[in-house]
């Protein structure tokens, strides 16, 4: 396993994280939402590139487990009273891996387009049960009054800036874990188990239950960026797991590109941004979504941050030339 | 022997294929390093932080005297999603209103952001948010959806930020959830509308109703309003029927289950797209016999396109397009000149709605001389205002829910046109009013002869 | 309330509505048969054939005219997404992309043409009553319906066992690169699968609107029962089709009759049942 030395490419980290750092200090006040927005659902997006971009397993149904890790903690501070922010977070969290591990061990005998459709059909039973059980989630009414109980130190997250720093901290966790783990023995054999499932089969490694694992692992994320989700709107509803959720997070996989490690985060970026600010000036910004990724599957197949390292590619190649 | 061949073609391809994958497995590695992520987050991160800090810098400094700088009222609707329609509708309403006083008040001029929530209580509170913070609104207009306004009541309360509905007819947002911030000029559902539904259905002689609703929040409050009065009063519900809103594709099993033998009446309170079903297949199934009610299903926007079938159903609602009096037909003609004959034979409670919010809030601003940033003043202005709307007269209560007129009307043919022709009138009512042991008078229709 | 009659009156119009569904997954297993494509924009084909049926037919003053544009404009536009979008694709999953892509774009356009209001096909008189069966009505629609859709069913069957094209068709869905190396134009086969499938989604859109109402939304919904059905029925069966069809038409039929609570959670509990007894569907090759 290699070593990724820093050393000598230390502002290259550092100046990101700056940036990130200063950015509600200098940028407007709905910009730090947006902001906070962007690194939730660039949370959400990673955590399923880890299906679909390393282990090759095109899920339509991941809003599921962004509902799960959404209403658990809504019900439980909203309904349940109970005002401490870890305790329901580490419950979310909890609650969408006992999900994700029940509906992977029913989606992972199948793949590709079989894959696809088993976890959209088990998303859309996740968003029934949300629509239906109108006495524990509200029905399509939702869970409302969901506040921010403090995270402890006593710093409040009611205040915007405050809550973008906790995500970001979140955000820098969930990144880093996922890294190591895309970059560790692990992530390698997802990463054949995408190429040739037969051929690691042949090679001896047990295929399902890695599958299994990135499975379980990508719907914990996501449980957690649904809680975050949740907390920032102050409300839970269907929208959460429904099948439009679950089609906008793969259209931000796709967008940004599946072989890149922040691939998903620039999309998530690119579509949040897009639909934001499109949405004000037009009904139609679907069309515009819709565009952007024809044009990204057809000129960019690796998705925006694809195009763009290859852009570096060729340019580096230039100037070595000369 | 074709079997064998075609299986060691495949073989050789799997070998060949495996070869190849082997050999990206090995690169894999060196490919990767390749990719250094953290150079393209630096990207991202720049591009961002430049967008923001262009904004924050392009955005209008408030350097202008108050009492000039212009009045921002934000706009907020589900404009995309099943109910489009009607938002659109509200939102023209709203347009005509501020045209009307030339979209100014008290020498300021009135200036609206639109947003929409694509039916999406997440993407309200974003949106709520935006105007806020960023548009910096003085007054906000919606939202439309019932989930909607339970997202974003905390958010009002929390930023004193004054709201006036057009739609919106939660029950519990003046009821338990009341903030003097909020003010709703449309009507409450469950606490106001549906009760008086229920009690003008037992007052016309009918006892055994089935209730055909929408498995939604809204469409369950709208039956358990029906219902508190409707069976306190004496009355029997003898089936109540859910259908999942949209994705009911087929009504013909919850028609069947309606068991007309039994009962007097049907009452409906489904809506769009799933009204237009049940009317339609109501009558292809021969069900004609029984009388049907339910204003959501004759809103004149489907008449023309239910034609024939929709005659003879009876509605209860607040509005209906031929109501005779002078300020709805006032209101009617110049909705005519602005939007065109077309729109104008569409429109419905929807419409009269949006421009009765927006005139509130005129009136409102205009007691206040426009200042707006004085909110304790504007909010004891809204509260007293009152005037006469196309759908008759409309004022305030003490939670700040609209007081009004109800009317009974049934589906004609006139001429080569179909409209809701008004039979009676009773009111006004006011919400709660059932629990008060108010009985409606029948009064008569406002501007007929 | 359990009378025979009753209970006919149930089943036939379970059966009409998969016909329906059959229409719709029908285009949808010959795409992914042939060319191994999802076609996630099939419920956006028959949101459109809908919408150009129902506008065609009230600008025409005619009923049939109106269907059949309905369909072929459709189909032109499966068409023109196959030879532009399509041919320039290597990979199956790009081409996947690029249909969630149309889904998205088709909705839009749809909204600006065609605003946000429900639309329905009226019939012509002579389709629009009811026949009285077993002392219940039923209407004449819907026979019609079933009547086009087992027909259409047979025209299929025919094409397949009967016909060249139809065999090569048939060989295509068994077995892709072999029919490539035989020496049959596996573009041509393309487009004209694709076109095909296009042309059935739109058919169906536009003869389910008398029922069905065409507004925003209905893309996404649709999507959602075509997926059901092919994967009940098998990929890449036009069999699977035909049962899968009935099959959820009843399923949907009965089921919110009798437990109207589970309504929309049903269709998804008879998938999920199938997949995990059989995973490849019911006529599926796996």
């Amino acid at each position: 396993m290699e070593r990724i030395g820093y050393g000598k490419h230390w502002p290259v980290v550092a100046i990101p994280i700056v940036l990130l750092l200063v950015f509600p200090q200098v940028a407007s006040f709905y910009s730090v939402i947006l902001l906070t927005e962007v690194l939730i659902y660039a949370i959400f997006a990673t955590s399923l590139n880890l299906e679909l971009g390393y282990t090759g397993l095109p899920s339509l149904g991941h809003a599921a487990f962004f509902g799960v890790g959404g209403y658990t903690l809504g019900i439980l501070i909203a309904k349940g009273g109970i005002h401490n922010f870890w305790l329901c977070v580490i419950a979310a969290v909890l609650a969408s891996a006992v999900v994700s591990s029940l509906l992977g061990f029913f989606s992972i005998r199948t793949s590709g387009a079989f894959f696809l459709m088993l976890t959209f059909a088990l998303a859309q039973f996740v968003w029934g049960i949300a629509w239906s059980w109108r006495s524990l989630t509200g029905g399509d009414d939702g869970i409302s009054g969901v506040s921010r109980p403090t995270p402890g130190l006593t710093i409040s997250i009611m205040n915007e800036v405050n809550f973008y720093y906790l995500v970001l901290l979140f955000f820098a966790g969930t990144l880093f874990l996922l890294y190591r783990i895309c970059r560790s023995p692990f992530g390698h054999v997802l990463q054949g188990i995408r190429e040739s499932e037969t051929r690691m089969q042949a090679l001896g490694y047990d295929t399902w239950k890695y599958k299994y694992v990135a499975f379980i692992v990508a719907g914990t994320f996501a449980g957690l960026a649904g809680a975050l989700k949740a907390c920032q709107d102050g409300f839970v509803s269907p929208a959460y797991p429904s099948v439009v959720t679950s089609g906008m997070v793969l259209l931000m996989c796709l967008v940004g590109g599946t072989r890149i490690f922040l691939g998903p985060t620039l999309g998530a970026a690119v579509v949040w941004v897009v639909r934001s600010i499109v949405s004000s000036y037009t009904e139609y910004w679907s069309f515009v979504l819709g565009c952007i990724l024809i044009i990204a599957v057809m000129f960019a197949p690796q998705g925006i941050a694809g195009y763009l390292v290859q852009v570096r590619g060729l340019l580096k190649r230039a100037r070595a030339k000369s | 022997m074709l079997i064998n061949f075609r299986r060691k073609i495949e073989v050789i391809a799997k070998a060949r294929k495996d070869r190849a994958i082997y050999g990206f497995l090995r690169n894999l590695n060196c490919k990767e390093e390749q990719m250094k992520p953290t150079r393209l987050f630096s990207l991202l991160i720049g591009a961002l932080f430049v967008f923001s800090s262009a904004k924050t810098v392009c955005s209008q400094p408030a350097s202008a005297s108050q009492t000039k700088s212009p009045i921002k009222i934000g706009w907020i609707g589900a404009l995309t999603g099943p109910l489009a329609q009607g938002s659109a509708a509200a939102l023209r309403g709203s347009k005509l209103a501020f045209k009307e006083a030339n979209w100014e008040v008290a020498g300021r001029k009135i200036e609206m952001v639109v947003e929409d929530d694509a039916y999406n209580p997440g993407v309200t509170v974003t949106k709520v948010k935006k105007l806020l913070f960023s548009d910096k609104i003085n007054l906000l207009m919606g939202p439309w959806a019932n989930a909607s306004g339970l997202a974003i009541i905390d958010f009002i309360k929390a930023n004193k930020l004054i709201t006036v509905t057009y739609q919106c007819a939660q029950s519990s947002l003046t009821e338990d959830k009341y903030t003097p911030y909020f003010f709703r000029s449309s009507f409450n559902d469950a606490g106001q509308a549906t009760p008086f539904e229920g009690w003008l259905t037992y007052h016309l002689g009918y006892r055994k109703v089935a209730c055909i609703s929408l498995d939604t929040a809204y469409g369950h409050s709208c039956l358990d309003g029906f219902k508190k009065s409707f069976e306190k009063l004496g009355g029997k519900i003898t089936q109540e029927i859910y259908t999942p809103q949209g994705t009911t594709m087929d009504f013909a099993p919850y028609l069947a289950k309606i068991d007309t033998s039994k009962i007097d009446l049907i009452y409906s309170w489904l809506t769009g797209s799933d009204a237009l079903r049940f009317v339609k297949q109501y009558s292809e199934y021969g069900y004609k016999k029984t009388p049907l009610f339910g204003a959501n299903m004759i809103g004149e926007t489907y008449l023309p396109e239910l034609g024939d079938t929709a005659l003879g159903i009876h509605g209860i609602l607040y509005y209906v397009q031929s109501l005779p009096n002078p300020e709805n037909q006032r209101f009617l003609k110049m909705y005519s000149n602005e939007y065109g004959p077309e729109l104008t034979k569409q429109v419905a409670a929807f419409d009269v709605q949006g421009y009765e919010a927006s005139k509130l809030i005129i009136a409102g601003l205009r007691a206040v001389k426009g200042k707006v940033e004085d909110s304790g003043a504007l909010m004891k202005a809204l509260e007293k205002v009152q005037f006469e709307s196309p759908r008759g007269p409309l004022k305030l209560d003490d939670h700040h829910n609209a007081v009004f007129l109800n009317y009974l009307f049934r589906v004609e043919k006139v001429g080569d046109r179909y409209q809701n022709t008004v039979l009676k009138a009773y009111g006004p009512l006011y919400q709660g009013w059932f629990e008060a042991g108010f009985q409606p008078p029948e009064v008569p229709v406002p501007g007929s002869k | 309330m359990f009378d025979l009659g009753s209970l006919l009156n149930l089943a036939m119009s379970g059966i009409t509505f998969g016909m329906i569904l059959f229409l719709l997954a029908a285009g949808f297993e010959l795409m992914f048969g042939v060319m191994r494509i999802i076609n996630m924009a099939h419920g956006s084909f028959f949101m459109l054939g809908a919408y150009l049926g129902i506008s065609i037919a009230r600008q025409t003053h005619n009923f049939l005219f109106g269907i059949l544009m309905g369909a072929v404009s459709v189909g032109i536009v499966g068409l023109v997404t196959e030879r532009f979008l399509f041919r320039r694709l290597p990979l199956h999953l790009q081409q996947v992309y690029v249909t969630f892509g149309i889904i998205y774009i088709l909705a839009d356009i749809s909204k600006w043409a065609w605003g946000s209001n429900p639309y329905v096909l009226s019939t012509p008189a002579l389709l629009a009553g009811s026949v009285t069966i077993l002392a219940k009505p039923f209407p004449i629609y819907r026979l019609v319906l079933l009547g086009v859709g087992l027909l259409t069913a047979l025209g299929l069957w025919l094409f397949q066992e009967k016909t060249r094209v139809g065999s090569i068709v048939r060989a295509g869905v068994d077995d892709r690169e072999m029919v490539g190396v035989i020496g049959i134009n596996i573009k041509l086969l393309s487009t004209l699968v694709f076109t095909g499938g296009a042309l059935l989604a739109g058919f169906a859109g536009i003869m389910a609107s008398p029922i069905i109402p065409v507004l925003p939304g209905i893309d996404w919904d649709v999507m959602t029962l075509a997926m059901v059905v092919v994967v009940v029925g098998g990929l890449g069966s036009l069999r699977g089709a035909l049962v899968g069809g009935l099959l959820i038409g009843l399923a949907d039929t009965f089921g919110k009759f009798l437990l109207p609570q589970v309504g929309i959670v049903l269709i998804f509990l008879v998938l999920a049942v199938v997949l995990i007894i059989r995973p490849s569907g019911i006529f599926g090759g796996g």
